[in-house]
């Protein structure tokens, strides 16, 4: 039997691994792959600790967040599809509309 | 039977389901058909549960599961059919059976027919399981779900801004009374630790003493669902606006069932309201200012629909006065006849719109001419019952029944004088309509003929119209009273005055829609209504609620918007501009004072580091995402290190 420890080591990685891949990215498509990365490490802390405890709520949370992310990702692929329809862009870094800009006049 | 109730409710939602997900492969014939379908099983189950004899027996429950756990709360999905529900259901699926049939034809025409049936069918599974359900959590999902489609289906014609806006209106105005229902049922969790229905209502008189402040409160919040919903003053602005609507949409949930949900829900919760005295009174109250306020609304309008909403809203006042005093059974019984005159008044004037091209104006309709027989005699039976034309109509003896009881009320009298007046103004511009629109009509050649499908609901509605009162007949009559009998085991007697008195409001009350009726003819004859009177232009804009709300609440909400949107600029900007051009000033200031050279530092640092400050700060709002991601997590490493330390 696989110790807890390694699967939360694994886990570990993978989360810091998809947080890394946000980060570091330029292109949408990748940030939600690495978004599905950090969900990854995230199920993967619940199988290991529903295993360590003998519960299968564990197993059954990783299904319902299998679900969830699912859902959330058709979501984000429309919003991706929609930015690249209406801005013509694929990196984030051409959408900063949220960008701060108090000298000019309030929109 | 009552493992089958689910079926009530769950075959239009499992209609609505299908529409939804598979809609796109059927044809549009066959929408409306599937639709209607759906309707017409929940209306067949119905009608088993009357042959099973639910209506004599004892309440048929059915628990389909625990929707929610959380210690020791468990709301559970489960309904129960009293004879209250019954009622309740009765109307609802018949009546809205009828319209899904109606809609066949109406809606032949219209390109979306997908998401209509979809809504349609999506109401219908809504309002049922809002009067079927067995806990307060149930019910409220119900009426949330009932509140939405009444919002989609107003708007259903969307691309017209005014429609949309109308539909925006509805939904929130309905959702100031959704958020009081709301924490009406929160106030009750907390004091009882349960929203089961029977057990609320069992123990609420063991746990309150009447008049206690939480009673009145509780009765109050649960007041403020039923008059949003049901449109009573001061909540009822959005009904005259929601006629933007197909003319089907304003028949079914605008007339018969969605608006008298709030009667349903105050005749349901009743043992609460009758803990709050005062509050029941005010209940009686507002429905009485209320008839007033729609019948006078109603008399100056120039629109066909406005017309009849202005009607629904009056007619849901009796409903609300005859709760207030404590006649629940006769509530109901009104709700029952008002479902089938309105429905069959609104399907009439559906008809008569959808004829003429869309016209509303009544008196261009009369100009028009041409209508069908069948349309005006349907429209003539509705109109009698609406006014409560004495003996035949089923609407005299429901609006019979709530005067009389009202008499010994407390100030009763005062609140009779109202109601009394509410009949004669009723019969007057009912019959204003009826006499503009239908009078001059001749049988020419080029009549319009009414398409097979929307003839049956306007014949059944029109049979029920009048046949629908002769189950209670007035008090002191040789003649039977099973409605009454029937519910005394619901709802406590209704305390009725001396049988003189009684027949002597009974005579006034069968006279007055009479008068009422001369005189709508006199004014027509003598073309005096709609014209000069600077009373008329009040009346026809609802006693000026619209434009009242419109400078104190709207407006208000705008200015405060536009006041957030400047000072965001005032403060950022202005109050940086001002901080340095005080410390100039202070600087110069000090210059010139002793401390010449230290002070003008110390100065000039504080602005430089303001400067600074402000720079940094703004550059942390620099919009990309990938940057307020890594302050996320930064933020989220550094709690969690400060956790673990």
């Amino acid at each position: 039997m696989i110790p807890l420890t390694h699967s939360l080591i694994i886990a570990a990685l993978l989360f810091s691994l998809g947080l890394l891949i946000i980060l570091l990215r330029r292109e949408l498509l990748f940030i939600l792959m690495g978004l599905e990365v950090m969900f990854n490490g995230a199920a993967l802390t619940a199988v290991a600790a529903g295993q360590y405890w003998n519960n299968a709520d564990g197993q059954v949370l990783t299904i319902f967040l299998m679900v969830v992310t699912a859902a959330e990702l058709a979501v984000a692929l429309i919003l991706v599809w929609l930015a690249y329809e209406h801005f013509k862009v694929t990196q984030i870094d051409m959408l900063t509309q949220l960008k701060d800009d108090t000298r000019g006049e309030p929109p | 039977m009552s493992q089958f109730l689910w079926l009530i409710p769950g075959t239009p939602m499992l209609g609505a389901l299908i529409i939804a997900l598979l809609g796109g492969l059927l044809q549009r014939r066959h929408l409306a058909i599937m639709a209607t379908c759906a309707a017409a099983i929940a209306f067949l189950v119905v009608l088993l549960t009357w042959l099973a004899g639910a209506a004599t027996s004892q309440p048929l429950q059915q628990t389909l599961y625990t929707w929610i756990a959380v210690g020791d709360w468990n709301p559970t999905i489960g309904f129960i059919l009293d004879r209250l529900a019954l009622i309740m259901v009765s109307v609802v699926s018949g009546v809205g059976l009828l319209i899904h049939i109606y809609s066949i034809s109406f809606m032949a025409e219209d390109s979306d027919q997908r998401r209509y049936y979809f809504f349609l069918n999506l109401f219908l599974a809504g309002m049922l399981i809002l009067v079927l359900a067995d806990n307060l959590l149930l019910l409220y999902l119900g009426w949330e779900l009932v509140g939405l489609c009444s919002f989609a289906l107003i708007g259903f014609w969307y691309h017209e801004p005014m429609r949309a806006s109308a539909g925006r209106k509805a939904f929130i105005t309905t959702r100031i009374g959704d958020m009081s229902l709301a924490l009406g049922i929160f106030l009750l969790y907390s004091q009882f630790n349960d929203l089961s229905l029977s057990y609320l209502l069992a123990n609420a008189a063991a746990q309150w003493e009447a008049g206690s402040q939480l009673a009145i409160l509780t009765a109050l919040l649960i007041l403020g669902g039923a008059i949003g919903k049901s449109a009573q003053l001061p909540l009822q602005v959005w009904l005259p606006d929601a006629m933007a609507g197909p003319s089907p949409v304003s028949a079914l949930i605008h007339a018969a069932t969605m608006v008298t949900a709030g009667v349903y829900l105050i005749a349901r919760t009743y043992p609460l309201f009758e803990l709050a005295p005062h509050v029941q009174w005010s209940v009686a109250a507002i429905g009485a200012i209320t008839i007033i306020y729609g019948a006078s609304a109603a008399l100056a309008q120039n629109d066909f629909k406005r017309i009849l909403a202005y009607s629904t809203i009056s007619q849901v006042g009796y409903m609300f006065l005859a709760l207030g005093c404590g006649a629940y059974a006769l509530a109901l019984f009104h709700l029952v006849t008002h479902a089938f005159f309105k429905s069959l008044l609104f399907l009439a004037a559906g008809t008569v719109i959808h004829s003429s091209g869309n016209e509303h104006n009544i008196h261009n309709l009369g100009r028009l001419g041409n209508h069908s027989p069948l349309v005006r005699w349907s429209f003539l039976i509705g109109a009698a019952s609406l006014a409560g034309f004495p003996l035949i109509t089923a609407g005299f003896y429901s609006k019979e029944a709530i005067l009389t009881a009202t008499w010994s009320a407390p100030a009763g009298p005062l609140l009779w004088v109202f109601a009394a007046f509410g009949v004669l103004l009723t019969a007057v511009y009912i019959f204003r309509v009826y006499f503009l629109v239908f009078q001059g009509s001749q049988s020419s050649a080029s009549m319009p003929s009414v398409s097979g499908s929307m003839t049956w609901p306007l014949l059944i509605l029109a049979l029920f119209s009048l046949i629908g009162g002769f189950v209670e007949f007035p008090e002191g009559w040789p003649a039977p009273h099973l409605w009454s009998t029937w519910l005394e085991d619901e709802f406590k007697s209704v305390v009725l005055p001396p049988l003189a008195i009684a027949y002597s409001l009974q005579f006034i009350t069968s006279l007055l829609p009479l008068i009422g009726i001369v005189l709508a003819f006199v004014l027509v004859r003598r073309k005096q209504i709609g014209h000069s009177l600077p009373i008329i232009v009040f009346l026809r804009r609802g006693w000026g609620f619209d434009a009242l709300y419109q400078t104190m609440l709207i407006q208000p909400y705008f200015s405060l918007a536009r006041f957030l949107k400047n000072t965001d600029t005032l403060l950022v900007e202005g109050t940086l501009q001002k901080l340095t051009h005080a410390c100039l000033i202070f600087a110069t200031a000090c210059r010139s004072g002793v401390e010449h050279g230290v002070l003008d530092k110390s100065i000039n640092g504080l602005l430089a580091g303001l400067r600074f400050g402000y720079a940094r700060l703004s550059a942390t709002q620099n919009g990309l995402l990938t940057r307020y991601a890594l302050m996320i997590s930064a933020g989220a490493v550094f709690l969690l290190s400060y956790w673990l330390w």
